[in-house]
């Protein structure tokens, strides 16, 4: 069963998106800032992460994109960015930081589920 | 910011007027005084409005921490507004389309529901065809038919099968002898004892009705019982030597109920007993060739005046030796 780490500073997106990625019988991990993500994308080694690009103090979204793509040991698991940035130029700075897919808030459930399916399924 | 940076900054404001000169001394130390008075009130009121103006500054500046906080926040909730209600949207349209397939499903199962009513019906029209035409052919045959049925679903009822079981086993006992189709007549109307050859053709009206009966779910029961109404509870009967629970309970029943009526019916080789008498041999043979709860059940029944019921209505109902096949 896959396990996905999911980083958002807000208690509310976090629990939307383990309830809603629960029912696929996928085990989430959550990290609560930039630092906490790093950690236990090292330490957890999940099958995708998915990030919030604005999330307090410490790196934002695209700054954990850019280090988890530099580390050898965790430069294959998939990134998929989660944000209320919607410009084209945000996207192509998360594609830039080695994001494989880019959503935007507010996001659907469905969506959410479809594409992370996908990429596993791809993976 | 402290109160000597205040006096400072009050200091450097320069608001005095200068004062009058050596040469406006004849004008007296009255106004002297009265001008340094006025100098003094001037410096306090600047005093205060400075200090006012700092602590305006400050509260303005908390004001504004409290509202970029605010602003934040504000811009949080907002993003989890339209997220619940994007979220509360995809739901209800997985939802919308979830309750379409429920009934689509819903009535898919009416329709086939009703198609298998049909075949149903089909089915227990074609066997009161074949009573009716057993008993055209000959009014014995068409009446035993008739009163085994009764009997097997007064003894299934008894047993308390489900109430679908009981028509089941019903309408499935009209058939246990449709093998016989193939059986010479001389053999079955025979007076004689049957040699080992004519048993052996006996035998196999239990194999051909099985078979006759094809393959539908619908003759499922009609088919384990055409196979297996002459087994024996000790397993000492034909044609497979099944004993006790391998014989399926609707064949048990027909069995008692079978056997019950040929005693009690006239044939070519013997008279009618009376039903006591033939209640009598029932009982005897339970746990031997017959299963002991399935006739203590058919005993019950009789204790109850239920068989003698069926007999009386069936003979009743029975349409006259002339005149049945012009109804």
């Amino acid at each position: 069963m896959a396990k996905l780490l999911v980083a958002d500073d807000l208690v509310p997106i976090r629990q939307m998106v383990r309830i809603t990625l629960s029912t696929q019988g996928w085990t989430i991990v959550e990290a609560k800032n930039g630092n906490e993500a790093l950690d236990l994308v090292r330490s957890e080694k999940p099958d995708l992460v998915l990030l919030d690009v604005d999330m307090g103090p410490g790196p934002n979204g695209f700054d954990v994109c850019r280090q988890i793509k530099a580390d050898e040991a965790t430069k294959d698991i998939p990134v998929v960015m989660l944000t209320a940035h919607e410009s084209d130029s945000d996207r192509a700075i998360g594609f830039a930081a080695g994001a494989t897919q880019y959503l935007t808030k507010p996001f659907g459930p469905l969506e959410l589920i479809d594409t992370i399916r996908g990429i596993l399924a791809h993976s | 910011m402290g109160a000597d940076e205040t006096k400072e900054m009050v200091e450097s404001v320069e608001v005095s007027p200068r004062l009058p000169d050596e040469s406006r001394e004849e004008q007296g130390p009255d106004v002297r005084q009265l001008l340094h008075q006025a100098v003094r009130v001037a410096d306090l009121a600047n005093a205060q409005a400075m200090r006012m103006a700092l602590d305006f500054a400050k509260v303005y500046e908390r004001e504004q921490g409290v509202r970029h906080e605010f602003q934040s926040q504000l811009k949080q909730m907002t993003l989890m507004e339209k997220q619940a209600t994007r979220y509360a949207e995809d739901l209800a349209s997985m939802l919308r389309s979830e309750r379409e397939r429920r009934q689509e499903l819903e009535r898919a199962l009416e329709q086939e529901r009703i198609a298998s009513e049909e075949l149903r019906r089909t089915g227990l029209q074609g066997i009161s065809h074949l009573l009716l035409a057993a008993t055209i052919k000959d009014r014995t045959t068409g009446e035993h038919l008739q009163r085994v049925r009764r009997y097997v679903e007064a003894i299934a009822q008894r047993l308390g099968l489900p109430e679908d079981l009981v028509e089941e086993f019903g309408y499935s006992s009209v058939m246990h002898d449709v093998g016989k189709i193939h059986t010479p007549d001389h053999i079955l109307q025979s007076e004689h004892h049957l040699t080992d050859e004519q048993f052996g053709v006996i035998k196999q009206h239990c194999i051909d009705g099985e078979k006759m009966l094809g393959e539908a779910r619908f003759f499922e029961t009609a088919r384990a019982i055409a196979r297996e109404h002459h087994e024996r509870w000790d397993g000492r009967g034909y044609p497979d030597g099944k004993k006790g629970q391998e014989i399926s309970i609707a064949a048990r029943i027909v069995s008692v109920a079978d056997v019950f009526d040929a005693l009690t019916s006239k044939r070519p080789y013997k008279d009618a007993w009376s039903a006591e008498a033939g209640l009598r041999a029932i009982e005897k043979d339970a746990g031997e060739r017959f299963d002991p709860e399935v006739v203590s059940a058919f005993v019950a029944l009789y204790g109850e005046g239920v068989v003698e019921t069926i007999r009386n209505e069936v003979a009743a109902s029975a349409p006259e030796q002339n005149g049945s096949s012009a109804k």
